[in-house]
């Protein structure tokens, strides 16, 4: 299973040089749909290293994509060479929010 | 009052096989609600795994990212970029479904290569510090990527746990409920008008006797 790296230039040579097995600089947000498309579509990627900032340019498509995926591969967003997103939303957030934030079901005092 | 269920009819063995029915709904509601409140109990427990990778991980970025610029800066980008295609790649990652109170998480073990792959001379010593960095950092990706590959399954699990609790909790319970108290209610009331009717028979036939 491979480990495959999207991110800008420096993200993909930082990430071959410690030895993933692929890596994609797109240059437009639909160059990076067709490559994450075609990522969760082949059955042996393991994990997806993904920069924060093109996933957040191709949120909305992306998190449709993701919907698609099995247990493998996994994706994770990681920052670039400027550093974290200023105003980076958490993607795990809402889904933790919806699996224990709204528990509140009074079901324990039955 | 939740309605109760369509097809009831009131007899005695419906009712037994509907106590019957609500016993089953009761224990696997006691079940479910159980292995819920295990899976957010290990949820919990990612959920801090998690911040701290992710710390560690955003922690070691940045100097990988410099050392790596600065090996572009003393020996060019092109140079670095011939020098990658001769990387040893790591021989992939080997996957496995672990398995947390019955849900499949993923489980990774990966083998990241620790040799030199290039010649010691034209070579910056910052080109090692940022391979070396940047190895480190894959370690931190993968781990980092199972922990949230499981907190992404675990949160599913745990959503899918919560509706089944509460859909017999709050209907399907009820109804049954509902329909076994109707199915009573009935009988009851069938036991009331035979009863007078004895008395009613009882009463007749002592009249005719005297």
């Amino acid at each position: 299973m491979k480990v495959v790296v999207v991110g800008d230039k420096q993200m993909a040579l930082g990430f071959t040089l410690a030895g993933v097995d692929e890596s994609y600089t797109p240059e437009t947000e639909m160059e990076a749909i067709k490559i994450i498309d075609q990522l969760i579509e082949s059955t042996d990627t393991a994990v997806i290293i993904i920069s924060e900032r093109i996933a957040e340019s191709i949120r909305e498509k992306f998190t449709e994509l993701k919907l698609r995926k099995g247990l493998y591969p996994v994706i994770v967003e990681l920052p670039d060479k400027d550093g974290p997103l200023e105003d980076k939303k958490d993607p795990l957030k809402d889904k933790i929010r919806r699996a224990v934030g709204i528990d509140i079901t009074p079901q324990e005092n039955r | 009052m939740a309605e109760r269920l369509e097809d009831a009819k009131p007899t005695r063995m419906e009712l037994l096989r509907l106590k019957k029915r609500k016993l089953l709904a009761q224990t696997g509601h006691d079940l479910l609600s159980e292995k819920k409140d295990a899976l957010i109990n290990e949820f919990f427990k990612v959920v801090d795994q998690r911040r701290e990778f992710r710390a560690k991980l955003e922690k070691m970025l940045s100097p990988s990212y410099r050392a790596l610029i600065q090996a572009e800066m003393s020996m060019g980008r092109n140079e670095i970029s011939s020098i990658a295609k001769g990387v040893n790649k790591m021989e992939g990652v080997e996957i496995e479904a672990d398995n947390i109170m019955g849900v499949k998480v993923p489980l990774m073990k990966a083998e990241i290569p620790e040799e030199r792959f290039y010649g010691f001379a034209d070579t910056s010593v910052k080109l090692d510090e940022a391979v070396s960095k940047f190895r480190e950092t894959l370690k931190t990706t993968i781990k980092l990527a199972e922990i949230e590959g499981r907190l992404d399954k675990l949160a599913d699990e745990i959503e899918k746990a919560k509706r089944r609790v509460n859909s017999l909790e709050y209907i399907y319970i009820p109804r049954l409920d509902a329909t076994i108290k109707y199915i009573e209610r009935q009988i009851d009331e069938r036991e009331r008008e035979d009863f007078f009717r004895r008395k009613k028979i009882k009463a007749l036939m002592e009249q005719k006797e005297t």
